[in-house]
Parts: C-alpha cells; structure tokens; sequence
C-alpha cells in the first residue's frame, strides 16, 4: 500500500476553516429543509388522512410527486430548469439577484422532498391508532378537528418518533448532495481537502467522524423525549 | 599463439555476453510490483473517465476511447512484450476526481489514463508518466460577453469545478488582485457550461483544452460559446501508476519516449482533435521532442 | 433548453438499460439482506438480554450516523488496504447497503413492534408460546402489517440511493444517465428523461404495493 497519511492536514489553516465553513453550511441547510420538512409535511400526511375526498387526492398527488424521484435530480431541475420555466423577468431574478441562490434552492429542494416522507409516516402514525379511536372521538362529540388536536395526532406523534428521528438524520445526510448545486457543505468541503492535499482519507475521516457526532447528538436528544412523552401501556416490551 | 587466442576468445566470448545483455531488456515481470501483479491476474487494468471527450471516454457503443486512451495501449502493448503475454486482457475500470488517487494508491488500477494534472504535491501520493498533453486554466464565456481576460469578470459571477486546479488558482488570483469575483461550484463540465448558457454566471474556468472542445463540439446552437484569456496556470496532464515502481516507471517512460519520438504522437493528436478544428500547439511538439528521450 | 432526437435515444438506450438492470440488481438483493438483517436487530434490541439489545441498538445508532455515500466509499478503499487485495465495486456497493440499509429497516420494524398492544404479546406468552414464537407468529406479522407504507417508503429511497454508487464507479441507471448527458450535450434533456423514468417506476412499485396493502388492512 502507498498511501502517505498525513493527519496534521486537518487542524492546519485554511483546511480546519473550510470544515467549519462547510459544518455551518450543513447546519443551516439541515436546520431551515427540517422545519419546511415538518410544517408541509405533518400538514399533507394529516391531510391524507381527512374525510374530504380533495384533500385526501392533493395530499396523495404531493407525496407520489416528491417521492419517487431522487433527490439529486429534483436538485437540478428546481436549480436549472425551473428557472428557464418561470417568466423571464422572475427567471432572471432567481437566477442572479437573488442572494444565496445555491442556499435557498437546497432547503426547498431538501424541504420538500423530506416533507413527502414525514406525510407518509403522519399518516402511518394516524392509521396505526386505528379506526376506533376517532369513532369514540366522534362518538363522545369531539368535532374532526377536535379529535385530532386531543386524540390522534398526540398518540400519533408519540408513535412516529422513531421514524421521525431517522428522518431527521435523513436530512442532516442529504444536505451532501447540495454540494451537486453548489453549496460547499461538510461533504464537499472534504472534497474540497482531497483535491487540494490529496489526503483523501484524512479528509473524509473527519467529515464522517462529524457527521456521527452530529447524529448522536440528535438520537440521544429525541430518544430522550421518545421516552418523556410515552404513554404507559401503548408499547409492546417483553 | 594456443594460449593468447585462448584469451581473445574468452574475451571477446565475455565482452560479447556483457553486450547481449546490456542490449537485451530484461524480460518478466523482473522484481517489479505492478508487472509481477499484471501477469498473476493476467489482465492490466487501466483506470478511464467517462466523459472527458475527446481524451478519455465511452462512446455509444460503450467502448473506451480516446487521446489518452491511445497513448496508454502503447503502455499496454510494451507490457505485452514486456511479459511476452501477447494475449493479455485490457480490464477497465472507470473513475472519477473522488477516487482516481486512492484507486490507483490501493492497486486496484494499474494505469490510469484521464484528464489528471501532473503536479508535485500529487507526487507524494503517485507516480507520473510523462507529459502528453499540455494546457492550462482558461474562461468559458457567451460569445457576446466583451471580456478578453479574467480580470474583465471583475465583480462578476465565475464558476469553477469544484476541487480543481482551476479552482485554486482562481480563488487565488481573485484574492491577490482584489478581483470581488463571487465562485460559483459546478458538479462537472457539462454543468459548467449549462451555468454559463443559463445565464446564471458570466463565465466558466477551467481547463482551456476541455472548454475549447466543449465550444467546438456542444455549443447550442454552434458558435454560442468561446474561450478567452490568457493561461493562468500550467497544467500539463500525465498518467498516474503506482509510487514506488521504479521499474514499471521506466517502461511506461520508455513507451512514451517511443511514441513521442515516432511520428505517431502527433499523428494520435490530430486523429482525436483535427476533427474540432483544434491545431496541435507548438509547446506540445517541443514537450514531445524533449521527452522523446534516447535509448 | 434543447430537444433530443429519437435516433439518439435507440443509440445509447442499451446503455441506460443495463444502468436499470444493476440498480433493480442492487435494489432487490439490498432489500432483502437489508430486510432480514434489520428485523433481526430490532427484535434483539426488544427482546434481547441487556447486552445483546446493547449491541445491536450500538450498530443501528453508528450506521444511521454516517451518509451513505461514506460507507460506500470506505468500503471500496479500505477495505482493500485492509484484505491487500481489491474487491468488485458491485460486491462492495451490494454489502454496503445491505449493512446500511439494515439500520433503518431496524428502527422500522421496532417502531412497529411497539405499536402494536402490550395485551397481544401477553395473550401470546400466555398460550404457551415462547418469546421467539410470538414475535414470529403474533408481534412481527401485525408490527410489519402496520408499517408496510413506511417500509416501503424506505425501500423506495434504496432505490433511489443506488444512484451514490458512481462515487465506485459502478453504473447504476443515474450514472449512466449523466455519462451519456455529458457525452451528448444535452443535460437538462437527459435529466428530464431521468426524472419521468425514476417517477414512472417509483410511482408503479408504490401503487402496486399499496393495492397489496389495502387487501390486507388490519382494523
């Protein structure tokens, strides 16, 4: 084997400033495409879940959309082709004035892709409570929102955690494929390492090594309220 | 005289056996790695891009081809009579700038054949051939666009592929002449020159054989795009081997100097680039001429 | 944007079909090791003695720490250096998801498990099952039922993920797609195609299976 390590590449300037550069980058990608992730997504699964005969199609034409593509290449067209496809002025605008324009289309890229799987699993966590609790919600005189707000989506948040949690690792890992569009986050800056050191192993070290901290930092947290918010008598343990 | 003519001819006997063996190269593997590795998988592995026409691609019929395809099976066939295994296989294995360094570090590549810039930091990793091509960092811009050099970008939005050579020297230039100009990091040359098309940068660096290619074969509609400015950086490109080997070093130094010498470097050169229109610059004759070195 | 003419697509489609065939390749074999591997661990992390549910929570916790396109690609570098001797990109692209994919398969089919009522496991132990018997018979039919929408979502994203493996040079349906844009000159044609392609696909497996779903719904 001659590989030639050299470790002291990675605390060296500029390499340790382009792996906190690219460490905020993915922090703030990961952060903003969560929140849009949660808010679209936890609205779209709940309405797969309604009686409206509408709302339930909406939802189903959303995540079928979003979800059988890759990502990758929902990252270009919503960078390339979208643009091309709006009004010239519009177009223009996205394309050179707006600030951060590799940012802003990763957290909708990212965002909206996520959302359609949150859907999925809202609606996995409504459906698995099963029909009888929103007939005993009704029975007792809840109106539908009501059952939601007290019965269904409680118990369904409870439990979806564990999905959620894998999802939200999701998105920390997807935001490496931002760099695709340009954005140089954890992942590309480590690239960025190997081309100029060609230290390639060091440099991707560090970036998995980063990547773990990151993630267990967020499972320790969720597992954390996983247990908080249980409700006693609802998880089969042996 | 018995004993004098004795001598003469174990002498001349002697001399005449140093001789065959100063002219005969050795044959086998010898006590080289690579050539001992060769002949136990019984395949030479060259390790190719994809899309880097016209040095190193796949074609429609998904065939490997290419300039720097070509002068490596001169490589190929030196190690043929090298081995005297005429009917060795040609394994390929494509790579990409991700992970042309480790594959070719670890063995798994043999030779690789691309688009890699011969530089001195990159020969801690691995060794070179010599230079068969030779360019340099260029701008691909909109033929309308009135900038004749970089520094007519001032303020502007340049892309650059990311991890390049290119890159580095821009970031560098743009620091050093207070240039303002906003990096923009492209996944490939394709999408390069689709940022600059698009309209969402005003030019594209990299490297100048590459883009001029691009102009002369992709452009939409043809004459769209053009490739201005000096060179700001010197990138000559070589094949990457193993470190270490000096033995398989000097055979692929051999092959080169061969083909080199032979009128057939040219001949490769205008076989893969007349076709675009692209006439063989005279730094790359002399290149050939210096490293068409003497037996 | 640029239109692409049909004589280009019938040249370079056998191209693209062998892309399709090694990611489906990837895809179903990745499935079902993933699948297996995975519900292994989540019944030893529910059922298993402290340290065994210790271990394998410890594997699930570290491989959904790291992106995919990490594994794969310590996999086809290290491990050579490790053996001495390389291995073939599609072996170590297929065992790479299999081990990956298994930690999210895991924390599935747990999910599951602990959806499914406390009274059920009780009902079936006090039958006279063993603890082995009724999550094969009772628990994991029920859990994995409950959670098909989300497995298949999962199984779905593999699919997609296959596109990673360019990073070993492996040519999966998206790599050759961006090869032959590349080539071609025709990016955002080529990536459109792509993208009614992958949708095509996914949009069918998902229906397919959802028809499956609803004949079998539990109430």
């Amino acid at each position: 084997m001659t590989y030639r390590w050299d470790w002291s590449v990675l605390v060296s300037e500029p390499y340790l400033g382009w792996l906190l550069t690219g460490l905020g980058w993915t922090l703030l990608v990961a952060g903003a495409a969560w929140v849009l992730a949660l808010a679209v997504g936890v609205t779209v699964g709940v309405l797969r879940t309604l009686p409206n005969r509408a709302a339930r199609t909406f939802g189903t034409a959303y995540v079928e959309t979003f979800r059988n593509v890759p990502l990758l290449l929902q990252l270009f067209v919503w960078y390339f082709v979208l643009p091309e496809l709006l009004p010239a002025p519009v177009g223009n605008w996205i394309k050179r004035d707006l600030p951060l324009p590799e940012y802003w289309t990763a957290v909708i890229g990212l965002g909206l892709f996520t959302a359609a799987r949150v859907a999925e699993q809202t609606r996995a966590g409504i459906q698995a409570i099963g029909r009888g609790q929103a007939m005993a919600a009704a029975a007792s005189g809840m109106t539908l929102a009501q059952s939601y707000r007290y019965i269904l989506l409680p118990i369904a948040a409870r439990n979806v955690l564990p999905p959620l949690t894998s999802e939200f690792l999701n998105v920390v890992k997807n935001s490496s494929l931002a760099l695709t569009i340009g954005l140089l986050e954890l992942t590309g800056q480590s690239r960025q390492i190997e081309s100029a050191t060609f230290h390639g192993i060091e440099a991707f070290t560090a970036a998995t090594l980063t990547y773990v901290v990151l993630t267990t930092v967020v499972i320790v947290a969720l597992r954390a309220v996983e247990r908080l918010v249980a409700i006693p008598g609802l998880m089969a343990r042996a | 005289m018995q004993g004098r003519s004795f001598w003469c001819y174990s002498i001349a006997g002697l001399w005449g056996a140093i001789a065959l063996a100063a002219q005969a190269h050795a044959a086998g593997p010898g006590d080289s790695p690579i050539l001992k590795r060769i002949a136990a998988r019984n395949a030479i592995t060259i390790g190719h891009r994809e899309a880097s026409a016209p040095y190193s691609f796949i074609d429609r019929d998904q065939k490997v081809e290419g300039y720097s395809i070509d002068l490596c099976m001169k490589v190929v066939e030196a190690v043929k009579a090298r081995l005297e295994m005429p009917s060795l296989e040609v394994k390929y294995v494509p790579i990409n700038t991700t992970n042309r360094i480790a594959l070719v570090a670890n063995g798994t590549i043999d030779l690789e054949c691309g688009t890699t810039t011969n530089t001195l930091s990159r020969q801690e990793q691995v060794e070179f051939s010599p230079i068969f091509y030779i360019t340099g960092t260029q701008v691909l811009v909109k033929t309308d666009n009135a900038a004749k050099e970089v520094e007519d970008l001032k303020g502007k939005r340049v892309a650059v592929l990311q991890g390049s050579s290119n890159e580095q020297s821009l970031r560098m230039l743009n620091d050093t002449e207070k240039l303002g100009i906003e990096l923009v990091y492209a996944k490939d040359l394709g999408e390069g020159a689709l940022l600059v098309t698009s309209g969402r940068v005003d030019g594209f660096a990299a490297d100048g054989g590459q883009i001029k290619v691009y102009a002369a074969t992709k452009a939409q509609p043809k004459g769209a795009l053009k490739v201005i400015g000096r060179l700001l950086t010197y990138d000559p490109y070589s094949a990457m081997m193993q470190r270490g080997d000096l033995e398989f070093a000097l055979l692929v130094k051999r092959a080169f100097a061969d083909t080199f010498r032979s009128p057939e470097a040219e001949k490769l050169y205008a076989k893969w680039f007349a076709p675009l229109g692209i006439e063989i610059e005279p730094e790359l004759k002399t290149a050939f001429a210096i490293q068409a070195l003497p037996q | 944007m640029s239109d692409v003419d049909p004589d280009l697509i019938k040249a370079v489609a056998p191209f693209l079909w062998n892309g399709l065939l090694t990611s489906f390749g990837l895809l179903l074999l990745a499935m079902a090791g993933g699948g297996l591997l995975g519900t292994v661990l989540a019944v030893m992390r529910i059922a298993g003695p402290r340290p065994v549910a210790g271990l394998a929570a410890g594997y699930v916790n570290g491989l959904r720490s790291v992106p995919l396109i990490m594994v794969i690609f310590w996999f086809y570098l290290l491990v050579p250096l490790v053996i001495g001797r390389p291995i073939g990109a599609f072996t170590s692209a297929l065992v790479a998801f299999v081990i990956f994919e298994a930690a999210y398969y895991a924390e599935i089919i747990r999910a599951g498990i602990q959806s499914v009522p406390k009274q059920q496991l009780a009902a079936a132990l006090a039958s006279g099952l063993g603890p082995l018997q009724a999550y094969r018979f009772v628990i994991l039919p029920q859990a994995v039922r409950k959670m098909l929408p989300i497995l298949l979502s999962q199984s779905i994203a593999l699919f997609q993920d296959t596109s990673l493996v360019y990073v070993v040079g492996l040519h999966d349906f998206m790599t050759a797609v961006s090869v032959t844009a590349n080539r071609e000159g025709h990016l955002v044609g080529f990536y459109l195609f792509a993208v009614a392609v992958y949708f095509a696909l996914c949009f069918v497996a998902s229906q397919s299976i959802q028809l499956l779903n609803r004949q079998s719904v539990s109430p």
